[in-house]
């Protein structure tokens, strides 16, 4: 297959280059604004492709969706907003590098790592797209829920030193994520009688609301160059920087394999949404490092975890080529993209149109490294947004902040909420709740919910105790347990703070 | 003082006479000067979403004006359907609805009266398949009704012509059948071909490549009015004798505007709409690229398919009341 690629790679045409250049252009720009992501722009653009090339048309769509992530990587690094539910897991440490004048080398660390991830995702792809379908199908509901729990429980890891506010933030998230249509009862929750919360609080204004608006906040209050626990930058950002970026992802290679591997497997996982992967990601990359006290502060090593792991596309290509099954947003509008050209996605394809599976892999490729060196030469000058007066930097985040509540589906709700939610944001800085709790319990939540009442109606309890997957996550779930309940006790004397 | 008023009241009525008639002139004027909002109800990507980027491009030839396509998905397909029902009726918004919505019309929960909409016509209509588990060991009728034990059919939510199909197989075929809610018809489609449930009813544009191109699944029937060319074996409902199931296991995507909207306009959506789908290339990419059925219906015709599909669900409307959560 990898000659096939190669052999379509050599006959790509300068206008294929073009196209490719506009999709990464588009993309980094919507990954950068706020609540506006691939999928949005991708469905923007799906009417100007109806006179296209099929191939080109993908090659278009594919690059915006390969270099919206990265886009988003520099405004949750920059200001603290996550373009999409994609980005938020690099907000935790990429922002805080960023106030301490470290944005050249998180922006390095970002590129590096979204290119390689996006690289690691497409081998992924090229090696299981033979084996087929017994590897989409090995996913069930109890692998979807302890993998789930899996990232639960190393939150509650990361989160001992303040366990309490850490349950009180989770239990905040997970009533959050209780409002609106049960999808396992039929039933309607805590909507108060207003449709808009039929479909439950929407992520992306809540996440914009609850890191960007909330630091804004905290930044026009306080106005003293400070965001909690991190200091003022003292000077702009160099190459050199940039290159210790680069080569923080090379020395921390196996986080970064291990990065990318999950968010390609959870890629593959049909139906389990955008958002989990980076989190996810973060959370075991928490307990698998050998030291952890400085993630939410400004360790590089988060940032490899969640870029490594949101731009691992070449898992969500997986059940959208092989069963037509989209594995995120952007594999739904590729797949209503895929129909409207007249392909129909499935098992077929590859024997039938090959040609649009090495057209889907070219796209992902070169948008990666075209999205990564504009971000790596540009890193210096990005790099020095956060030295703008803090009460300037947090009035335009708010302003964005709350556009890109708005921006999202263009619904004035969606804004409103996108402010309470930043309100909320800044009081849990204030008082030191875990927004990252909260973020777990919107993004995890639901899957959570749907995939154990799933299995308890179709498997029963044994679901969970008689597939080797489920097994072998409950087992490390009890183990890290365990081995959390010793440390705590071993470092009780100790003081650890961390600031999400 | 009296002639003053008198002619002061006498120029304020015709002045407002003549606004009021100068607007009404500018209502009956040329239709339409501006875009007009197709609002979509589900996100982009997808049978609806792609079934109306369809139509738009052959619709804006006719209306000379842009089509918008605004997707407002959320709330069980009902939010778009219900931002459309409070547009203002001037025409320039216009919207579809699902067959579906007739089970949360019956158990109460919808803001919009669904008789109430003008309807322009039908974007498209989807018949079911229904097919069986690899590892279920089920192949027709018969299996599903000598099976022993409860079977497992995936459904999507309540507001779906596949949840309510479900019902009226459980009730009128007499079927064993026990619900497991999914979030969606893929994931349903996907639960069968793992095995994890026995039964799924999906569209055909949703099913075919699980059950023609891969064979994944094993095809029951088909709640077409025929037969399909692709499956000639593949009995229908109406043949099985269960034409009221069938009736039901139909998703028709509807197309309407907002109630009372201007009928002059009205007529002019309706007859460009129709001018479409009587486009020879139009169906054929329908039909070839979409896989979908073209209904000519007329506005009449789409409001008669509601109340009658009302009807057949009303008697049980406990039933159906409880699927959502309201006793």
């Amino acid at each position: 297959m990898l000659a096939e690629i190669l052999r379509a790679f050599a006959t790509t045409q300068p206008m294929d280059y073009l196209i490719m250049l506009l999709g990464v252009i588009i993309g980094s720009i919507v990954g950068f604004l706020p609540g506006l992501g691939a999928s949005q722009a991708m469905a923007l653009l799906l009417p100007l492709t109806y006179g296209m090339d099929p191939l080109r048309a993908i090659l278009l769509l594919m690059s915006v969706a390969g270099s919206a992530p990265a886009g988003g990587s520099v405004a949750a690094i920059l200001i603290n907003t996550p373009g999409e539910p994609l980005n938020v897991a690099t907000c935790w440490d990429g922002y805080p590098l960023a106030r301490q004048g470290k944005g050249g080398l998180a922006l390095g660390t970002a590129a590096t790592s979204s290119f390689g991830g996006a690289l690691v995702g497409l081998i992924v792809l090229i090696a299981i797209l033979p084996l087929g379908k017994r590897v989409v199908l090995s996913f069930s509901y109890p692998e979807i829920f302890t993998i789930a729990l899996g990232g639960l429980v190393c939150l509650i890891m990361i989160e001992q030193e303040r366990l309490w506010k850490g349950f009180i933030s989770l239990a905040l998230g997970m009533v959050i994520v209780s409002i609106g249509y049960d999808p396992v009862t039929g039933g309607i929750r805590h909507t108060f009688g207003t449709m808009y919360l039929w479909e439950g609080i929407k992520v992306v204004p809540a996440l914009v609301g609850l890191f960007a608006i909330g630091e804004g906040i905290k930044l026009v209050v306080e106005d003293k160059g400070e965001a909690v626990g991190v200091e003022k930058p003292v000077s702009k950002a160099s190459y050199s920087d940039v290159l210790q970026g680069i080569k923080a992802v090379f020395k921390h290679f196996w986080l970064f394999l291990q990065s990318s591997v999950i968010g390609a497997i959870v890629g593959i996982a049909p139906a389990i949404g955008g958002g989990v992967g980076n989190v996810l990601s973060y959370s075991i990359a928490t307990q698998t490092v050998k030291d952890n006290p400085h993630f939410g502060k400004g360790d590089i090593r988060g940032v490899i975890a969640s870029e490594s792991a949101n731009n691992s596309k070449g898992g969500d290509l997986v059940p959208t080529v092989l069963f037509g099954i989209p594995g995120s947003i952007t594999c739904a509008v590729l797949l209503g993209a895929l129909m409207l050209h007249g392909i129909q996605p499935g098992p077929r394809l590859i024997i039938d149109k090959p040609g649009i599976i090495y057209g889907l892999i070219i796209a992902v490729f070169l948008s990666s490294i075209l999205i990564s060196s504009f971000i790596l030469l540009a890193a210096p000058y990005l790099s020095s947004i956060p030295n703008i007066p803090d009460n300037i930097l947090g009035t335009v985040v708010i302003i964005l902040g709350v556009l890109g509540g708005y921006a999202t589906e263009l619904d004035f709700i969606d804004a409103i909420v996108a402010m309470i939610f930043g309100l909320l944001g800044y009081f849990f800085l204030e008082f030191g709740y875990s927004k990252v709790a909260v973020v777990m319990a919107l993004v995890l939540g639901k899957v959570m919910q749907v995939n154990f009442f799933l299995t308890m109606d179709t498997m029963g309890p044994s679901g969970f105790f008689v597939r080797p997957i489920p097994l072998i996550i409950i087992i490390l779930c009890v183990f890290l347990i365990i081995r959390a309940i010793f440390r705590r006790e071993k470092h009780s004397g100790e003081e650890k703070s961390f600031s999400y | 003082m009296k002639m003053k008023s008198f002619l002061l009241i006498t120029m304020v009525v015709f002045l407002l006479s003549n606004t009021q008639q100068a607007i009404g002139q500018k209502e009956k004027g040329a239709f339409p000067t501006k875009p007009i909002t197709l609002i979509v109800l589900t996100s982009p990507g997808g049978g609806w979403d792609t079934g109306c980027r369809f139509v738009a491009e052959f619709w804006k030839q006719h209306l000379k004006v842009p089509i918008v396509i605004k997707n407002i998905s959320g709330g069980e397909q009902l939010i778009g359907p219900t931002v459309m029902y409070n547009s203002p009726p001037d025409g320039y918004t216009v919207g579809t609805v699902s067959s579906g919505a007739v089970a949360p019309v019956i158990a109460g929960i919808t803001k919009f009266d669904i008789k109430k909409f003008e309807w322009i016509g039908i974007l498209s209509d989807d018949y079911y398949i229904t097919s069986a588990s690899l590892k279920s060991g089920f192949k027709d009728l018969d299996d599903l009704k000598k099976a022993k034990r409860q079977i497992l059919i995936a459904i999507p939510g309540f507001a779906t012509g596949d949840a309510q199909g479900a019902l009226l197989m459980k009730e009128k075929m007499g079927l064993n059948l026990k619900m497991v809610t999914h979030e969606g018809s893929t994931p349903g489609i996907m639960a069968a071909i793992r095995g994890d449930v026995d039964l799924v009813s999906a569209p055909i544009t949703s099913m075919r490549k699980a059950v023609i191109d891969a064979k994944d699944l094993v095809p029951l029937w088909i709640s077409s009015p025929k037969r399909l060319n692709k499956l000639p074996d593949l009995p229908t409902l109406n043949e099985l004798g269960y034409p009221e199931v069938a009736k039901m296991f139909a998703l028709n995507r509807l197309v309407g505007a907002p109630p009372g909207t201007l009928p002059e306009r009205l007529e002019i959506l309706r007859k460009t709409f129709r001018a479409v789908l009587e486009n020879p290339k139009y169906q054929s990419r329908v039909r070839d690229e979409w896989d979908a059925e073209i209904n000519f219906a007329s506005g009449s015709e789409v409001t008669r398919m509601v109340e009658d599909k009302i009807t057949l669900l009303q008697p049980y409307e406990k039933i159906i009341k409880e699927g959502w959560g309201k006793k």
